[in-house]
């Protein structure tokens, strides 16, 4: 007997973003399915521009767009055991209400196409579009807030995929990733990986309610997030806040190129790490190697002993930023001719994943 | 010491030189009342300043047509100062005098100031000299003083150094005579520690002034603030393959100019930079540097008056260290540092 096909149904209405999310809450509860929704930034606040848009072998043609909401097709080819293959599926792109330049992209589909088709699409878009990063800190805030608002008994990790950061004596290595299955709980499971000077890449958790459980959640360092229920909790959890952070770091991350003011001033940007970090002057040379790990861009050394000074060029685009380190705390940066959103974004992304995490700033100048 | 070594520490010298005069240049223009930079407080670097009729010949009869000090200060009285910064002193004690000589053109009725009657109703004469240096130039102005080194005005040495105390400072004493301002006078008797996070912006802002830079360290700004802003500003720009080469087309007044208006003084003087202000970067620097890339094969001369580059363009993991390897290479080098017969003294 043929099961009605709720996929199929839900493609063939035409969504708009109001309702959208509780709409794919309410097809997962009917259908078993798992929904993915990936945060990104974009240069450009429309969704037109990608009707149409070719990458390699992926074509998106824009379906239907409706109150912010569009829903798109996405052909891609591929080779599967020596044979050539080609697929279609589909995905609705959100633009964030009162936050033009932050999207969320959902796709109902299969992991095969997520993986081969809409995910490299996206990446193959930057620097127009940018995948954001969650910080070690705030991912756990953010699991905290999902487990206290959605009143949850527990949330068991049942996999988790880490990476740590750069150790001494394991120089030639980059960080390694790692996939485990530890079954621990949030707080045992966060404060192994700040012992092991690490960071969760994407944390699988089951959402518990005593006994009983209710969903089983993917939260990705980029902010992507994969439920099979309880997605309109997972939504304003996870989502909300981290299209939020995009916006507020595509603001503190634009028009800090020199060539874009007037008198060529520099507006640097400050990495609070909020310990002594640099208190052993060790510290400058694990900066400086995780500095090296940054691909397709030189790093040179003007200074590194007792204080940092390094010149950076990304390749690119053409950005460059000098780094300084001239007390225990503070990482600055400052953008150099060149200095795009994108750029800024990849460097800090790049600072935290191999070297350390800290609060990112305005630079204030200090006061003698 | 190797080869790159010495470039490191030329290096080295060299950006401590720029932090000592803008670190003191800032005395005078940081306002501790209001914690910004006065405006009324003008700043200049590399300024040529016409000698008076008494001045305008040396010792061997030759004119003088300018002097180039190192750091200006014009204060708000129509009083000012000057300055030269020395990260080192050479070895050699005979050429000591030849420092101060360069010193007491300084005291002199000079004309070119920046302001209306291009002209002061007095100047300091200010010495900055690192640390490891100052006592025995100090002795040798005592000794030598009044007879062979003589200031009409005052004279003072001021010593530099950087010092690491939980944050990284640029220590500023005075050694001997003192400047004019009693209340910096008295901080300076004492000395004083200037926070570098200060002026980390102006650190990144002015990487040059009016001496010659180290051939590596030019290549590198000229690399990453230049050629790399040109080739990535092409339309379809991608990034290169892993040893492909993108030519681009590049003039030496191209370069000299984005140096000069990103990288100098230039941003620190208030609308007052005129003929006398020469760009910093001499365009014999400059023809080295460029010569410098033909010869390392990462361009090529398009026109036989070589003010014209095709530059090959390619991804590098550490641009500073290439340069300084390629610059090492050259035979001939030995890696010295020559930091006191680069300024043109306007001698002729």
């Amino acid at each position: 007997m043929k099961t009605f096909d709720y996929l199929a149904a839900f493609y063939r209405h035409e969504h708009n973003s109001r309702e959208f999310v509780g709409q794919v809450d309410s097809l997962l509860a009917a259908e078993e399915a798992s929904v993915r929704a990936i945060p990104f930034g974009c240069e450009k606040a429309s969704l037109d521009w990608l009707d149409g848009k070719v990458c390699g072998d992926k074509k998106v043609t824009l379906l239907y767009c409706k109150d912010h909401l569009a829903a798109f097709r996405l052909d891609y080819s591929f080779t599967e055991n020596g044979q050539e293959k080609s697929e279609t599926g589909r995905f609705f792109v959100m633009q964030q209400a009162d936050l033009p330049n932050v999207f969320v992209a959902f796709s109902l589909e299969s992991a095969q196409f997520f993986r081969r088709a809409l995910q490299p699409f996206l990446l193959s878009l930057y620097p127009t579009v940018m995948m954001t990063f969650v910080s070690h800190r705030k991912m756990k805030r953010m699991l905290d807030a999902f487990k206290t608002e959605g009143d949850f008994s527990d949330l068991i990790i049942t996999r988790a995929s880490q990476r740590l950061r750069y150790q001494e004596g394991n120089q030639t290595k980059r960080i390694m990733p790692m996939v485990s299955w530890p079954e621990m709980n949030l707080d045992e499971a966060f404060q192994w990986i700040q012992e092991h000077n690490g960071w969760f890449q994407s944390l699988e958790f089951e959402a518990m309610s005593r006994e009983r459980k209710l969903g089983t959640i993917v939260l990705t360092r980029q902010g992507i997030v994969r439920a099979d229920a309880l997605f309109s909790r997972a939504y304003q959890t996870f989502i909300v806040p981290t299209c939020k952070t995009i916006d507020a770091n595509l603001k503190l991350f634009s028009h800090r190129a020199r060539l874009e003011r007037p008198d060529a001033s520099a507006l640097p940007l400050v990495i609070d790490f909020e310990a002594d970090q640099f208190q052993d002057v060790q510290e400058n040379r694990r900066l400086i190697q995780a500095m090296r790990l940054l691909k397709s861009a030189s790093v040179s050394v003007l200074h590194g002993n007792p204080y940092v000074h390094l010149s950076v060029l990304d390749y690119i685009d053409g950005s460059a930023f000098d780094l300084w380190v001239l007390d225990h705390r503070q990482l600055v940066i400052v953008p150099q001719l060149k200095a795009s959103i994108a750029a800024i974004k990849r460097l800090i992304n790049h600072i935290f994943d191999d070297y350390a995490e800290g609060r990112l700033l305005d630079y204030q100048q200090p006061q003698t | 010491m190797n080869q790159e070594q010495a470039f490191k520490d030329e290096i080295d010298n060299y950006n401590d030189s720029l932090f000592a005069i803008i670190g003191f240049m800032n005395f005078y223009r940081y306002d501790d009342t209001t914690r910004s930079m006065r405006s009324d407080v003008l700043v200049f670097q590399g300024r040529t300043l016409t000698p008076s009729e008494a001045k305008s010949k040396n010792e061997a009869g030759e004119t003088v047509h300018f002097v180039t000090p190192d750091l200006g200060i014009l204060l708000p009285d129509g009083k000012g100062i000057l300055g030269e910064v020395k990260r080192s002193f050479p070895l050699d004690t005979a050429r000591w005098l030849d420092d101060f000589k360069q010193l007491m053109g300084y005291d002199d009725d000079l004309t070119g100031w920046p302001n209306d009657s291009q002209k002061v109703t007095a100047h300091d004469i200010v010495l900055l000299l690192h640390q490891s240096r100052a006592i025995k130039v100090k002795n040798y102005f005592t000794e030598n003083s009044p007879k062979d080194i003589h200031f009409t005005r005052p004279f003072s040495i001021v010593e530099f150094n950087r010092s690491s105390q939980g944050k990284e400072y640029f220590f500023f004493r005075n050694v001997s005579g003192n400047v004019s301002d009693q209340n910096l006078a008295s901080r300076l008797e004492e000395g004083i520690n200037v926070p570098m996070g200060i002026y980390l912006i102006q650190y990144s802002t002015v990487k040059l002034y009016d001496s010659t830079p180290p051939l590596p360290y030019l290549l590198e700004l000229i690399w990453t603030h230049v050629v790399a802003v040109k080739v990535t500003s092409i339309p379809g720009y991608k990034i290169p393959a892993k040893k492909q080469k993108v030519k681009i087309e590049l003039a030496l007044d191209e370069i000299s100019e984005r140096l000069e208006k990103n990288f100098s003084f230039h941003g620190l003087q208030q609308g007052h930079a005129n003929a006398r202000q020469p760009r910093v970067l001499k365009d014999t620097a400059l023809q080295q540097a460029c010569a410098a890339l033909v010869k390392f094969g990462d361009a090529e001369w398009t026109d036989t008056t070589k003010t014209k580059l095709s530059v090959n363009f390619v991804k590098r993991e550490d641009v500073l260290d290439y340069f300084i390897k390629c610059c090492t290479k050259e035979p001939g080098n030995n890696g010295q540092m020559d930091l006191f017969n680069t300024k043109d003294k306007g001698i002729s």
